[in-house]
Formats: C-alpha cells, structure tokens, sequence
C-alpha cells in the first residue's frame, strides 16, 4: 500500500460525517416529500444521522493530536474565517446537535423530543442546510490541498457530496429493515433514489480520473495509480464493481420489480453501497501518494 | 304465495323507509374497510410509537454496522497490501561502466584560460601601438590638403 500522510481516521470520518449526514437527508425527504410510504425509513435515518457524524468527527479529532492532547486549543481552529478548516469546524459543531435534536422530535423521545417536535419542520429545513454542507465538506476538505493535484479539483467535493447521499439513503434503508421488515417492499421506492446518485456518482468519478490523466504528471501518476496501478485491483473490484455497478443494476430491478425481490438482495446492495463508499475514499486517500515514492 | 305476500306487502308499505337502510348497509362496510386497511397502514408502517426501545436499538446496530463496514474495508485493504507489493528488482551490474567508457572515448577539452586568447591580445596590442591619436576631424582635412 502506497504511504500516505492520511490514515485510515480519516478515511473513517469521510465514510461517516458521509454517511451520516446522507441519512439525514434522506431521512428528512422521507418525511417532507413521502411521508405515507415509509415513516421507517425517515425515523432510522434520523436515529443514525447524529451519532455517525459524531463518530466521524471524534476520528477527525483523534487524526488531529495536537487537538487531542490539548483540546483547549481547538478554538483557534474558528479564528481564521478565510480557512475551509474553520468552516468545517462551525458545520459539524452546528450539525451535530441538530441532527441529535431533529432524532428526538421524529421519534419523541425523552421530554426533549416532545418539546422539540413542535420545531420538527425548521429542524428539518436547518438541517437539510447543514447536511449538504457537512456531505460536501468532506469533499471540500482535500480539495483544499494544493499538494496533491489530483485531490486539488471542484469536482472532489461533487463527488463526495453524490457518494454521502447515496450511502446515507443506503443506511436508512437498512435501518428501515431493522426495524420493521415489513417496511422493505416500500423500500422499493427509494431504490429510484440510488440510481440516480450511483448514476451521478459514475459520471463524476470517470470525469475526475479522466481529466486527471490530461491535467498535471502528478495528478495522471494518481489517476494511473487507480486505473492500471497498486491500487487498481480495489478500484475495480470494490468500488466500480461492487460498489456502484452491482447496486446500480440490483436497484433498477429492486423498482420495477417492486416488492418481488428477496429481502437480502435488497439489504446487500445497500450493504455494497456502504463498503464502496468507503472504499472510494480511501483509494483517493492513498492515490495521493507522490509519484517519486511509488 | 301468503308468505311472498306477507313478506311483500310490509316491504310495500314501508318503502320509503326500507330504502334509506338499504343504501346506507353497504355504505358502513366500506368506510370499515376504508378505516381497517387505513389503521393497519398505519399499524404496520407508520405507527412505531410504541417501538421506541427497537427505534433507538436499530440506530445502534445501525452504527455497528457501518464501524464492521469501515473495519472491514480497511481490513481487505491492510490483509491484501502484501499482493500489491511491488517485487524488487536486481540491481543494474556494471551500471558506471557505460558512463566510465562515455568519460573515456569523450573528446577531450584542455582547459582554456578565461579572457582574451593571447594570440588575439598581441594582435590588438600591436594594432593600437600603430594607430594614430585621435585627431579632430579639422586635422584630418588639413593633412589631406
């Protein structure tokens, strides 16, 4: 595996601050566009929503030593408004507790969520704002780097935001499962959703890899890496392969099918959702390596 | 035929009032069946109130299996890392050797010193002793004269 300056943490929390603040979204389209076909789906997205981005973020920490050793100086990091880190820093510290009270007035729990429940519909409209944010600042976060011309392009935060909303729908569709599988022949509803972000996720990672072959030799020596390089075999295999294509045609069939399709299907494409997400990330992560090492 | 009668005449006589019965009879099934499949939706579906202990525990295994996810990944990528290794090559033998023969058979330069070739100097040298001073161009017409 090509040596790179950023581990596994941080691919962590790009899968989750994704994953979660998809599932909010997703969660919250439920619930405003198609309340009467699954009040599931909306309830186990807005369960995950908090504690995945929460997770993620604890990661982001945990990368961060300095901040982890001496938390005190972690205020320093809303100083500078001119710095995307700083702007990541407001999001999540917004996001975090909205998505945590948006759970509890969904689902009314504790005296908080009944009280809350009365805002229900401002925290969705807030946390729709703060969900896309979060979901394309993990894009936004190595686009930023001008080190690595391969990350340094807009397309990076498209591709992720288009990534978090597909995993996030997969994680609420999966939550839905859990907790009523009846729920899972309305789920087919949803299925429409992938197609539509795997589709877009397809065409922004051909164009990103694509362009990268003609822009700069360090960003076609990272392109090179994913096509034909080390880290082919986990490109094709898990994130072309089982994560895009695979679910692609499992949830075409799973919408016009339409119910008729057994539930594991169902279930396991959204499950090769979840490990193409995160394997996405981290070949983007490692292809950043300099060509000179590799 | 009496008890045709008998059924008939009082079905006769109270048409009037045995009509608003009989088109009200099918109407309460429907909105029964209308409220029972309606209430079993919401039963089955929508309601899940009452399964707040399963809602919270499906946002933890929820959260377990998206950690088994990213654990998994990083897991195939860390386990299969020693197939992507790249196999080292022998070192290039006698790799000074062709630079060696090059610095051999290469034209050889002798060094030069810096500056104007002596040659050159001793011409020029000779050249301004023989040149006139400079004369005004008033002198030069007159020696022409």
């Amino acid at each position: 595996m090509p040596e790179s300056p950023w581990g596994w943490l941080i691919i962590s929390y790009l899968f989750l601050a994704g994953a979660g603040s998809g599932a909010f979204l997703a969660a919250v389209a439920c619930d405003l566009l198609a309340p009467d076909w699954s009040k599931a789906l909306a309830r186990a997205g807005s369960l995950a929503a908090g504690p995945l981005v929460a997770i993620g973020t604890s990661c982001l920490v945990l990368d961060l030593e300095a901040g982890l050793w001496e938390p005190w100086r972690q205020i320093y990091l809303v100083r500078n408004l001119n710095s995307m880190i700083s702007w990541g820093v407001i999001i999540l510290s917004l996001f975090i507790p909205v998505a945590f009270l948006y759970a509890a007035a969904l689902n009314e729990i504790t005296f908080v969520g009944k009280y809350a429940k009365r805002f229900v519909r401002h925290l969705e409209y807030i946390g729709s704002g703060l969900a896309v944010a979060t979901a394309a600042y993990t894009g936004v976060l190595i686009a930023v780097v001008n080190g690595v011309p391969f990350w340094n392009t807009p397309l990076m935060p498209v591709l992720f935001l288009a990534s978090a909303v597909s995993t996030g729908l997969a994680v609420a569709m999966i939550g839905a499962a859990i907790v009523d599988i009846k729920t899972i022949r309305t789920l087919s509803n949803f299925a429409l959703g992938h197609v539509i972000f795997i589709a877009v996720e397809i065409m922004v990672l051909g164009l990103l890899v694509f362009m990268s072959l003609t822009r700069s030799v360090e960003a076609a020596a990272s392109a090179n890496m994913l096509i034909s390089g080390v880290l082919s075999p986990y490109f094709w295999v898990l994130v072309v392969i089982l994560g895009m294509l695979v679910p692609f045609v499992l949830s075409i069939v799973e919408y016009y099918e339409y119910g008729a399709m057994p539930k594991y299907l169902v279930v396991g494409a959204d499950l090769l959702v979840l490990i193409g997400g995160m394997s996405l990330r981290a070949v983007i992560i490692f292809s950043a390596t300099s060509p000179h090492i590799v | 035929m009496e008890e045709e009668k008998e059924v008939k005449s009082p079905d006769a006589e109270a048409v009037p009032e045995a009509a608003e019965p009989a088109e009200q009879i099918p109407e309460v099934p429907e909105k029964e069946e209308a409220k029972t499949i309606a209430e079993e939706h919401e039963e089955y579906v929508n309601n899940l109130k009452e399964k707040r202990g399963r809602l919270v525990m499906a946002g933890l295994v929820l959260t377990v299996v998206l950690s088994v996810v990213a654990l998994g990944v990083a897991g195939i990528f860390q386990l299969t890392q020693w197939w992507t290794k790249v196999c080292p090559t022998d070192p290039r033998v006698n790799i000074r050797a062709p630079v060696l023969w090059n610095e051999i058979v290469a034209e050889k330069v002798a060094p030069q010193t810096l500056g104007v070739p002596d040659k050159l100097r001793a011409e020029t040298a000779l050249k301004t002793a023989a040149s006139p001073t400079t004369e005004t161009p008033e002198q030069q017409e007159e020696e022409k004269k």
